[in-house]
C-alpha cells in the first residue's frame, strides 16, 4: 500500500529575505525566513514589536513583496501575480481580520460583508445579500446588519470584520491582533469564532500579543529580529526572552535517531541538553535484574540532559527512542545552555524547579525499588 | 435603490461628508465660475458692443465745421460713394436744473427733424422721442450729472450771461455721437427751432455721413473722409477736424477688448489658483480615504476598480460644480457685460447662455480636476499602490500608516542610536520608529507572559511524569 501523500502546505516562505532601503542605509525586516501551514492550522505568530511579525504578515497576505525568497500560498505563487490579479486572488483567498477592524463607516455591516463579493465577483448579485446575512448571522449580527459600524460595539465590529473576512469562503484566515481592541469577553468571543473556523477546515494564521490566545492555537511561531525562531526551543523555554530564543535556535545541532535506538546510558557522561523536535523517548532505568523500566515518555518540546548539565555527574537514566518512530533532537552545548540561563533568571529558576521536581519523583520511585539508582536523566 | 456595496460608498461619500464635498465643489466651483464669467463676459461684449451701436446706425464721417446751411447738407448727400448726409449744430452749454445753483457742461445737438433722423439714431428712454421748441431731450448719461427729470425745467446760461429755460420732454439713449471720446461731455437735444431762442446762429456746424459701402474699410473712410473735407471746403466752409468710424465696430471695441483680455489672463490665473486648490483638496481627500482604498484593496478591489470609484467620485464633484458655477458663471457674465455696457454706453442684446462660455466651463470643470489629479500623481498612485489599511499606533477613526516601518522612520531611529542597557530584549532602535509603534502589549504582558511560560512548563511536567 502506498504511503497517503502528505498535504501541500497551506503557506510555504522560502528562504524570504525583505530589505528596507533608502538613502540613509538598509533595514532587514526579515532574514530567510522558512516557514510552512499545513491546511487547517490554526497558528500564532508572536514578537515583539518591530520584530517582523507584521512584514512576515504582509508576505503572506501579498501586501508587500520579499526582497528575496518565494512566498506560495495554496500554490500560488503570489509574486508572479499582477497587482489586480494579486488583488482578485487575494479577495478570493484570503480574508483579513485587523485589530481595528476597518470597516468602512459609510456602508453598513451588510453593505461592509458584501464589499468584497461585490469587488471579486463571488456568487451572484442577488445571492450575495443573503450570504453576508448568513455570514453576519454566523457571527450573531443578523440583528444590528443594516446598521452602521459606529453603532454597534467594538467587539460586533470586530465579528462583522470575520464575517467581512469569510465572505468569499476563503481558505485561509489572516488575523493581524485580532483582540488587541477588544475586552476579554469580546476577546473570547472572537477566538471562539476562530476556533470553529479552524475546526472546520479554515488556514489562521493570526499575529497576536496575549500568550492567553497562543495556547488555544495549534501552533506558535515565534519571531525576533526579522527570524524565526525554532519551535521546540520556543516550548521547551517559553520564559527566554525572544533574542535568547532565537540565540539559542542559532546554536542548535540536529540529530535524528531510529526507533528504539539509545540516545543516552545510564552513567554515561553528558554532553548537551537535548530538545525533543519530532517523535518521543522513552526514560529507562536499569532495574534490580537488569531489567528496563521506563519511567517517563518524553515529546516534542520536552527536553532532557538538564539535571546533569546543571548538577553534574554522570546520566542517571538512559534515554531511547520511543519504538513508534524516529525522533529528531536539537543539542545544545553546555556553554550556550548556561549563557541562556545566566541571561534569563525566570528560565533559570523554572528550570530549577523542574530539576527539583524530577528528582523528587526519582526518589519515590527509588524508594518504591530500595537499592536502585532511581531516576531520569 | 439596488446599488452595489462600492457605488453605495461612493453615494455616502458624497451625501454624508457634506462639508468636504461642498469644500471640493467650491474649489472646483470657483475657477469654472472665474472663467465662466470672463468668457461669457468677452462674447457678450464682443457681439453686443458692435451690434448695439451698429443698430444705431453710426456715421462713418465725421466733419466739424464753421457754419453751413442745408443745401450744402443736400449737396454733399449726393456725393458718389456716400448714401446718407445730415447736419447738425453742436454747441457747448453752461445748464442747471432749474431751482438748483451747479452749473454743468452739456453739448448741445441741434437737429431739424427727430423723426427723419437716420444717421446716429436716439434710442427713446422716457418720455416723448422729440424736441419741439423751447424743449430739450436730454441723452441719459448726463443723469449721471444732473438730477433732472421729464417734465422739469432746465436752465441754460447765454453767451451774454443771459439764461434760458428749456423743458425736459423725454430721456434718449445716443449710443454713437459720443463714442470713443470719455472725455466728450454729456449730451442734449433741442430742435434747430430753438437755436435763436439760445442766442445761436441758425446753421449746421457738424456734417455726419454714412457710406454706401465700405464703411468697415478705415483707408476708404479716410478717402471719404478728405472728399467730403474738400468739397465741404470748396463751399467756402472750413473744415476744423474729422472723423471716421467703422460701420459695424465700436470705437471702443478695441480698448474694451484689451481690459476683457487683461480679464481674461486673470481669468487664466485664477483657473491655475483654482487648479491649485483642486489639486490640494483632492489630495487631502485622498488621504482621508487611504485606510478605505486600503481596505477594498485589500478585499479584493482591484486598482482600476477603486481609481474608477475615485474618478467617479470626482466626476460627481465635478457635475456639482459646474451645475453650480454654470448659471452662476451666466449670471456673472451678463451682469458684468451690463455693467461695461452701462460704462461704454451701449445695450445688451439681452440675457443668455453662451455656448463658448459653457464649452470652457465644462472642459474645465471636467479637466482640471484630473490633471490636478494628475498632478498628485505619485500620492495617487502611492495610494493606490501601497495604501494598506492599518493603523497600528494610531487611534481608532484616523487614517493609519504603513504596515511596515517605512525606511526613513526606521534611518532615522537608527541615528537616534542603540537602546539603553537594561533592556537587553528589545529589538534594535532601528526596529522601532516611534510614529509607527505597535500597539503597546496590554498592561502586566510581562508577567503574564513570564506566568503563561510557566504554566506551559508545568503542564509538561505533569505530561511527562505520565509514563507511556
Amino acid at each position: 500500500m502506498m504511503p497517503a501523500a502528505s498535504p501541500a502546505p497551506m503557506i510555504e516562505l522560502r528562504q524570504v529575505v525583505k530589505t528596507f532601503s533608502n538613502a540613509a542605509g538598509s533595514f532587514e525586516a526579515l532574514r530567510g525566513v522558512d516557514l510552512q501551514l499545513m491546511p487547517g492550522e490554526f497558528v500564532s505568530i508572536v514578537g515583539r514589536s518591530g520584530s517582523g511579525k507584521s512584514t512576515l504578515l504582509n508576505m503572506i497576505t501579498g501586501i508587500d513583496f520579499p526582497t528575496s525568497g518565494r512566498v506560495l500560498v495554496g500554490g500560488v505563487d503570489i509574486l508572479h501575480l499582477s497587482e489586480s490579479r494579486r488583488a482578485q486572488w487575494r479577495g478570493s483567498n484570503v480574508g483579513i481580520v485587523f485589530q481595528f477592524f476597518q470597516l468602512l463607516p459609510t456602508l453598513t455591516l451588510l453593505e461592509n460583508v458584501m464589499l468584497p463579493m461585490d469587488y471579486v465577483g463571488a456568487y451572484g448579485f442577488d445571492e450575495r445579500p443573503g450570504r453576508a446575512l448568513a455570514l453576519l448571522e454566523r457571527v450573531g449580527l443578523a440583528a444590528q446588519a443594516h446598521k452602521l459600524p459606529a453603532a454597534v460595539s467594538i467587539g460586533q465590529q470586530q465579528s462583522a470584520a470575520i464575517a467581512r473576512a469569510l465572505a468569499t469562503d476563503p481558505p485561509l484566515i489572516v488575523a493581524d491582533e485580532p483582540t488587541g481592541n477588544l475586552d476579554s469577553r469580546a476577546a473570547a468571543v472572537i477566538i471562539e469564532l476562530f476556533e470553529g473556523l479552524a475546526a472546520q477546515g479554515k488556514t489562521i494564521a493570526m499575529v497576536t500579543h496575549d500568550p492567553t490566545l497562543t495556547e488555544r492555537t495549534n501552533r506558535t511561531v515565534v519571531i525576533s529580529d526579522g527570524m524565526l525562531v525554532n519551535e521546540t526551543v520556543a516550548r521547551a523555554f517559553p520564559l527566554l526572552g525572544h533574542p535568547h530564543m532565537l540565540q539559542a535556535t542559532r546554536l542548535l545541532e540536529r540529530r535524528t535517531f531510529q526507533p528504539g535506538a539509545t540516545i543516552l546510558r545510564q552513567g554515561e557522561a553528558v554532553g548537551s541538553l537535548f530538545l525533543i523536535e519530532r517523535g518521543c523517548v522513552e526514560v529507562v532505568l536499569l532495574g534490580r535484574r537488569r531489567s528496563d523500566v521506563t519511567v517517563a515518555r518524553l515529546c516534542p518540546g520536552d527536553y532532557f540532559g538538564e539535571i546533569e548539565l546543571l548538577r553534574g555527574g554522570r546520566s542517571i537514566a538512559s534515554i531511547r527512542a520511543a519504538p513508534d518512530g524516529p525522533v529528531d533532537l536539537l543539542s545544545l552545548s553546555p556553554e550556550a545552555f548556561r549563557q541562556l540561563l545566566e541571561s534569563s533568571p525566570l528560565t533559570a529558576d523554572s528550570l530549577a524547579e523542574t530539576v527539583a521536581a524530577r528528582l523528587r519523583e526519582n526518589r519515590a520511585h527509588d524508594r518504591r525499588r530500595p537499592g536502585r539508582d532511581g531516576g531520569r536523566a | 435603490m439596488n446599488l452595489r456595496p462600492r457605488w453605495r460608498k461612493v453615494l455616502h461619500d458624497l451625501v454624508d461628508s457634506r462639508l468636504r464635498t461642498a469644500l471640493v465643489v467650491v474649489s472646483i466651483a470657483v475657477g469654472v465660475f472665474s472663467i465662466g464669467v470672463i468668457a461669457g463676459t468677452y462674447v457678450i461684449i464682443s457681439q453686443d458692443m458692435s451690434a448695439s451701436y451698429a443698430s444705431n446706425n453710426p456715421m462713418n464721417v465725421e466733419l466739424r465745421a464753421g457754419d453751413f446751411d442745408a443745401a450744402v447738407v443736400d449737396s454733399l448727400a449726393g456725393t458718389r460713394g456716400v448714401r446718407q448726409a445730415e447736419g447738425r449744430r453742436v454747441f457747448s452749454a453752461r445748464v442747471r436744473v432749474a431751482g438748483t445753483t451747479a452749473w454743468k457742461v452739456l453739448d448741445l445737438v441741434a437737429l431739424d427733424d427727430f423723426e427723419g433722423q437716420r444717421i446716429n439714431r436716439l434710442g427713446l428712454v422716457e418720455g416723448a422721442p422729440t424736441a419741439a421748441k423751447q424743449q430739450i431731450l436730454l441723452e441719459h448719461k448726463a443723469l449721471e450729472e444732473l438730477d433732472a427729470s421729464v417734465g422739469g425745467e432746465l436752465e441754460v446760461q447765454l453767451p451774454d450771461g443771459g439764461v434760458r429755460r428749456l423743458h425736459i420732454s423725454g430721456i434718449v439713449q445716443d449710443q454713437t455721437t459720443g463714442a470713443g471720446d470719455f472725455l466728450a461731455p454729456p449730451f442734449a437735444f433741442i430742435h434747430t427751432d430753438s437755436l435763436s431762442f439760445l442766442h445761436q446762429p441758425q446753421a449746421f456746424n457738424r456734417l455726419y455721413a454714412t457710406l454706401t459701402e465700405g464703411g468697415d474699410d478705415e483707408a476708404h473712410l479716410r478717402q471719404m473722409a478728405a472728399d467730403l473735407k474738400e468739397r465741404l471746403e470748396d463751399n467756402g466752409v472750413s473744415v476744423v477736424r474729422s472723423r471716421t468710424a467703422l460701420s459695424h465696430e465700436h470705437p471702443m471695441s478695441s480698448t474694451v477688448q484689451a481690459i476683457l483680455g487683461i480679464l481674461g489672463a486673470l481669468g487664466v490665473l485664477v483657473l491655475f489658483l483654482s487648479s491649485s486648490l483642486i489639486a490640494n483638496t483632492l489630495n487631502a481627500l485622498l488621504s482621508q480615504h487611504l485606510r478605505p482604498i486600503g481596505v477594498m484593496k485589500l478585499v479584493g478591489g482591484r486598482r482600476q476598480q477603486i481609481s474608477t470609484l475615485y474618478i467617479v467620485l470626482i466626476l460627481a464633484y465635478c457635475l456639482i460644480a459646474l451645475a453650480l458655477a454654470v448659471p452662476l458663471g451666466a449670471q456673472g457674465a451678463y451682469g458684468l457685460s451690463a455693467f461695461i455696457a452701462e460704462q461704454m454706453n451701449f445695450n445688451l442684446l439681452g440675457y443668455r447662455l453662451v455656448p463658448l462660455a459653457l464649452v470652457i466651463q465644462i472642459i474645465v470643470g471636467l479637466a482640471v480636476p484630473h490633471p490636478s489629479r494628475a498632478a498628485t500623481g505619485p500620492q495617487w498612485l502611492a495610494h493606490l499602490s501601497a495604501a494598506r489599511p492599518e493603523q497600528r499606533s494610531q487611534p481608532r477613526g484616523h487614517a493609519f500608516g504603513p504596515l511596515h516601518l517605512p525606511p526613513p522612520a526606521a534611518a532615522a531611529a537608527r541615528r537616534r542610536g542603540p537602546r539603553p542597557a537594561g533592556h537587553p530584549s528589545s529589538p534594535p532602535a532601528a526596529d522601532v520608529d516611534s510614529q509607527h509603534l505597535p500597539a503597546p502589549p496590554p498592561p502586566g504582558a510581562d508577567a503574564l507572559h513570564a506566568d503563561h511560560g510557566r504554566r506551559h512548563l508545568h503542564c509538561r511536567l505533569q505530561r511527562a511524569r505520565q509514563p507511556a
